[in-house]
């Protein structure tokens, strides 16, 4: 398997629109968002959820 | 009395700065105050690029204390690691190991407290620098500049806050993107929030996220909806869901972009989007007459 991060500084300059551009040439692919606080990823791929649960932190942490 | 505001936005790209650049520069104008412009995103600070007069006029250096355990003293009890929150020390008392983990140390100081046997000393690491300018004859912009690698925007964020000298005009914190630590730090103190959002599927998705933790944190706030005619009007079905006010839109305009796109965001050309924040300031204008107790204002 081959791993490829798309990253930028800047906001706004295409990260999700570069990742849906090359995954919609791609036969066998795993996509993952990783801008856990603002994803958008799903809005262009529009996935089916098969499985959604909570990520929980040890009691304690902050 | 000193006014604060937060200029912020889920998604990155939506127009902070130029929003954050241009409120600064009209509202001098037009509100003849005193308008202090301070870049809280300190991941990537832009709002100096866009002052070619600018003059750095003091650079202080932020440093985090990061604890080290020497282990000659150490009886490897482990209580600094059950006080760590952040999983920042590994103690291992069988093979006498016990050591820190810097980029997972928060500064917190639990460990000293936390240890008995005076093992622990603290180094000092550096997290990043804030930065003064003066724009004509006064200090009126201020940034923060994280040391590449390091997590402790929320620190750098509170150095620079803190760091500020006194205002009785209005102090503008131009905010990181996204809805996590930083962004809640920059807000945190502020009498007003500007949700920068654009209308397209991702701005709209974004804005709501923003929406929600404003009045998470019961914090006053209105939008102002940057290149406005682009992309869905569903951004304006979210304010109305949520009965946000809309400060007001900017329309996108080529010519516009084009100018941004070498650094220019006022004067000359660029002066087109003056009505348009015309508005704007005058309905953030209420917001701060209404906090201040006076009720009416002469245009």
């Amino acid at each position: 398997m081959k791993e490829l991060t798309v990253l930028s500084g800047k906001g706004g300059t295409g990260k999700t629109s570069v990742t849906a551009a090359l995954a919609s040439m791609a036969t066998h692919i795993v996509l993952c968002d990783n801008d856990v606080d603002a994803a958008n990823l799903h809005l262009l791929a529009q996935p089916v959820i098969l499985e959604e649960y909570p990520f929980l932190r040890m009691a304690g942490q902050h | 009395m000193c006014f604060k505001i937060a200029v912020v936005s889920g998604k990155g790209g939506t127009g902070k700065t130029t929003v954050s650049v241009s409120l600064m520069h009209y509202m001098r104008r037009m509100l003849k105050a005193s308008v202090h412009l301070v870049d809280c995103d300190v991941e990537e600070p832009n709002d100096a690029l866009f002052f070619s007069d600018k003059v750095l006029e003091a650079s202080k250096p932020i440093y985090q204390d990061i604890p080290e355990i020497n282990t000659d003293h150490c009886s490897f009890c482990r209580q600094c690691s059950d006080y760590c929150a952040y999983n920042a020390i590994v103690v291992i008392p069988t093979v006498k190991f016990a050591q820190v983990e810097p980029t997972l140390c928060h500064s917190c100081g639990a460990c000293s407290v936390a240890c008995k046997d005076d093992a622990i000393t603290l180094r000092q690491e550096l997290v990043g620098t804030v930065n003064h300018y003066s724009l004509g004859d006064k200090l009126l912009l201020s940034e923060g500049e994280l040391k590449v690698g390091s997590a402790m925007q929320t620190m750098l964020i509170k150095a620079l806050k803190k760091s500020l000298p006194a205002s009785d005009g209005i102090i503008i914190f131009d905010a990181p993107p996204g809805t996590s630590c930083s962004v809640v730090e920059t807000i945190s103190d502020v009498d007003l929030v500007v949700v920068v959002a654009e209308p397209t599927p991702f701005g709209v998705h974004d804005m709501e996220l923003t929406i929600q933790l404003v009045e998470d944190m019961d914090k006053p706030y209105g939008v102002v909806v940057n290149k406005a005619g682009l992309g869905t009007d569903a951004v304006y079905q979210v304010l109305t869901d949520y009965s946000s006010e809309l400060f007001g839109t900017i329309p996108f305009d080529k010519n516009y972009a084009k100018g941004y796109a070498i650094g220019q965001l006022t004067g000359g050309e660029q002066g087109r989007m003056e009505k348009w924040y015309k508005a704007i300031i005058q309905n953030i204008e209420r917001r701060m007459l209404a906090y201040e107790g006076v009720d009416r204002v002469e245009w």
